[in-house]
């Protein structure tokens, strides 16, 4: 079982805003993956 | 999938994902993936692959999880395979997969965001957003 350490509440609330949020907007991630918030608006294939 | 190919989405994965150390690996059977492990806060890793099938760039690739994970995670389809995309709904825009546009670089972030949102499950023992089909 991979071992995960929970987030605090407060943390967890401000990730699900930011999620919410991102359904003009976007999630930010920084080059090795952390959340950074939201941006306005994550690499496309171009023949 | 031809050459050209394997080399825009080699270029456009490490352009975008180079930090997380992407590794382009063969299986036995000549199957291609990308292994690599995505961080979150807390200290919280995920290491996933990222497989193309058979049937690529028309069929999208899965994101597997390669550790297990708690009984009862909420948008895991059978096999670890993370629930991303709505093959079904053409109005949303995001979760659909492009083959004309998409790589597989996209899939780093979408399982960045799965991963969050699974961290926020663990928290608080609620899915943040709706955003697949429970299974």
């Amino acid at each position: 079982m991979g071992s995960f350490t929970p987030l605090t509440k407060e943390r967890a609330e401000e990730i699900r805003r930011a999620m919410e949020q991102s359904r003009s907007e976007g999630l930010a991630f920084s080059e090795t993956g952390e959340l950074e918030g939201t941006a306005p608006v994550i690499t496309h294939y171009q023949p | 999938m031809d050459s050209k190919r394997l080399v825009l989405e080699h270029a456009a994965m490490m352009e975008r994902w180079s930090a997380l150390e992407p590794r382009l690996r063969s299986d036995a059977s000549g199957q291609l993936h990308w292994e690599l492990t995505l961080h979150a806060e807390g200290g919280n890793r995920l290491p996933i692959k990222i497989v193309y099938p058979s049937g690529y760039p028309s069929d999208a690739p899965d994101i597997v999880a390669l550790t297990s994970l708690p009984s009862g995670t909420p948008h895991l389809l059978p096999g670890n395979r993370i629930c991303w995309r709505h093959p079904s709904e053409s109005k949303r825009n995001r979760n659909i997969w492009c083959p004309s546009k998409d790589t597989a670089a996209l899939c780093v972030g979408v399982a960045q965001r799965w991963f969050y949102a699974f961290l926020v499950w663990l928290s608080t023992s609620k899915w943040p957003v709706p955003d697949a089909v429970s299974n």
